[in-house]
C-alpha cells in the first residue's frame, strides 16, 4: 500500500458572494541546522517553488543566494532569492521529510502573504496529489517510483 | 511538537473563528492561541517565553480577501 498523507481543507469565511471558500493549507515544518519554525501553508499547483518570506528565512539563519526573476499572476511579484531549507510534512500517521530542498525566499514585498506558498518543487514529483474539495480532504499519495 | 501535538494545532487552527485576530500572526501552543501579532518573530519570541520548550504552530488568522496566486 502506498504510503498517503491526508487533511481537511481550511475554510475562510467571506464577505464576498461566496458563503465560505476552503483553502488547501497545510502544517509544514521548515528546519536548518538546529533551528525550525512550524508554519501552515497553502499548497499552490501554479507555483514552481516553495516561497517563504525573508522574516522565515531569518529565524532560520538560511543563507540568501542569488536573485530570480519572478512572475506571478498579476504580473511582477517581488524580489526573490534562492535558498536551501529541509521539510518535514506530518499527518496523524505518517511523516515525509525532504531535505536541502531549493526554495525561494521573498526579500521584497509579500507582506501580505497569509500562508507559505508550497509550490510543485520537490512535493508534486514525490506524491500525486488530490484536491478533494467536495470530500473536504487533500490527499498526498506517494509515487511509486520513490 | 510531536506530530499528535501538531495535528491537534492543526485542528484547532481549522476550526477556529479567528475574525478577531484577522490578518494578525498567531502562535498556537496546546490547542491555544499562546500569541498573537504583526510578525512572526514577535509570537515566535512571546510563545517560547509563556510555553518554554514548546514548539508553537505558526499561522496567520485569515482575511476576507480572496486570494489569487
Amino acid at each position: 500500500m502506498l504510503m498517503k498523507l491526508s487533511f481537511k481543507y481550511k475554510e475562510i469565511p467571506s464577505k464576498e458572494k461566496l458563503s465560505s471558500i476552503k483553502r488547501p493549507i497545510i502544517p509544514v515544518m521548515f528546519s536548518h541546522d538546529d533551528k525550525s519554525i512550524t508554519l501552515e501553508a497553502i499548497i499552490d499547483s501554479g507555483s514552481d517553488f516553495i516561497l517563504i518570506t525573508k522574516e522565515v528565512a531569518d529565524i532560520l539563519g538560511l543563507s540568501l543566494g542569488k536573485e530570480i526573476s519572478t512572475v506571478g499572476i498579476a504580473g511582477t511579484l517581488g524580489k526573490t532569492v534562492q535558498s536551501h531549507v529541509n521539510l518535514t510534512i506530518t499527518d496523524d500517521k505518517n511523516t515525509e521529510r525532504f531535505n536541502s530542498v531549493m526554495i525561494e525566499v521573498m526579500v521584497e514585498g509579500g507582506e501580505e502573504l497569509e500562508e507559505m506558498i508550497m509550490g510543485r518543487i520537490p512535493i508534486f514529483s514525490e506524491f500525486d496529489i488530490n484536491f478533494r474539495e467536495n470530500s473536504n480532504r487533500i490527499e498526498f499519495i506517494k509515487t511509486k517510483r520513490h | 511538537m510531536d506530530a499528535k501535538g501538531l495535528m491537534e494545532n492543526h485542528e484547532f487552527f481549522l476550526k477556529s473563528d479567528l475574525g478577531s485576530l484577522s490578518g494578525k500572526w498567531i502562535a498556537i501552543v496546546d490547542k491555544e492561541i499562546a500569541a498573537s501579532g504583526d510578525s512572526i518573530s514577535e509570537v515566535v519570541k512571546e510563545s517560547e517565553k509563556k510555553y518554554p520548550g514548546k514548539k508553537p504552530l505558526i499561522a496567520r488568522a485569515p482575511t476576507s480577501k480572496a486570494l489569487i496566486l
